[in-house]
């Protein structure tokens, strides 16, 4: 299993198109920093992703940024303690940015 | 020294904020160290092999320049993405040296296969 994790808006960066032609579904996707913004209902990044592929979504990022309560039902929410352990969990990291 | 497979992944273009520049030097040093390494470029990337740049009308060094020498240090294979490339309207020719033009499943395939994936 490949952890991909993206800090950057899906708008304003392409990384994230390349990230999903990528992911297979036994992968999983974590959102952090800028990234968060991907996570809201109102985005089109949750019905791209390939099935079976986990969602994650960093809640301190989001509520530094006002949109905790905006979030598709689709991502789990995670602290940075279930980072690290999502990491450790996986074979490898793959940082877009 | 033990051998591990790097994937090197370039997705800005060439004068950004020193992406390109820093991936250049760390895939030539994980070269260099005996490290099997790959270059995929992908997005604005692929902008990083066009001819006639010239670094020195900005002040800079030609960054590009490098890129051919890349096979003496070992470097496997440089990528580039065919849909990037096509988005941008470019083709091959345009391009500064012969390298492989693949899709993403290529590059999906490579991100499975090394040992450690490095997105600059």
């Amino acid at each position: 299993m490949i952890l991909n994790t993206i800090n950057k808006s899906d708008i304003s960066s392409t990384s994230l198109l390349a990230c999903l032609a990528t992911m297979t579904n036994e992968d999983a996707l974590l959102l952090l920093e800028d990234g968060v913004y991907a996570a809201q209902s109102a985005s089109v990044l949750p019905s791209m992703i390939p099935a079976g592929v986990t969602l994650h979504v960093l809640q301190e990022d989001l509520a530094a940024r006002g949109i905790s309560d905006r979030i598709s039902p689709d991502f789990i929410r995670v602290d940075y303690r279930e980072f690290v352990s999502l990491a450790l969990q996986c074979d490898k990291i793959v940082s877009w940015n | 020294m033990t051998s591990k497979k790097f994937l090197f992944v370039s997705t800005r273009a060439p004068w950004q904020q020193g992406h390109a520049a820093a991936c250049a030097d760390a895939l030539m040093t994980h070269a260099v160290f005996e490290q099997e390494t790959w270059l995929f470029l992908t997005g604005d990337g692929v902008l990083q092999l066009l001819d006639k740049q010239d670094g020195s009308a900005i002040g800079q060094k030609t960054m590009a320049k490098l890129f051919p020498a890349l096979e003496v240090y070992g470097v496997r294979e440089v990528l580039v993405d065919m849909e990037s490339l096509e988005s941008r309207g470019l083709v091959e020719a345009d391009l500064m040296m012969k390298v492989t033009i693949a899709g993403k499943d290529r590059m999906k395939a490579l991100i499975h296969e090394c040992d450690q994936v490095l997105v600059f």
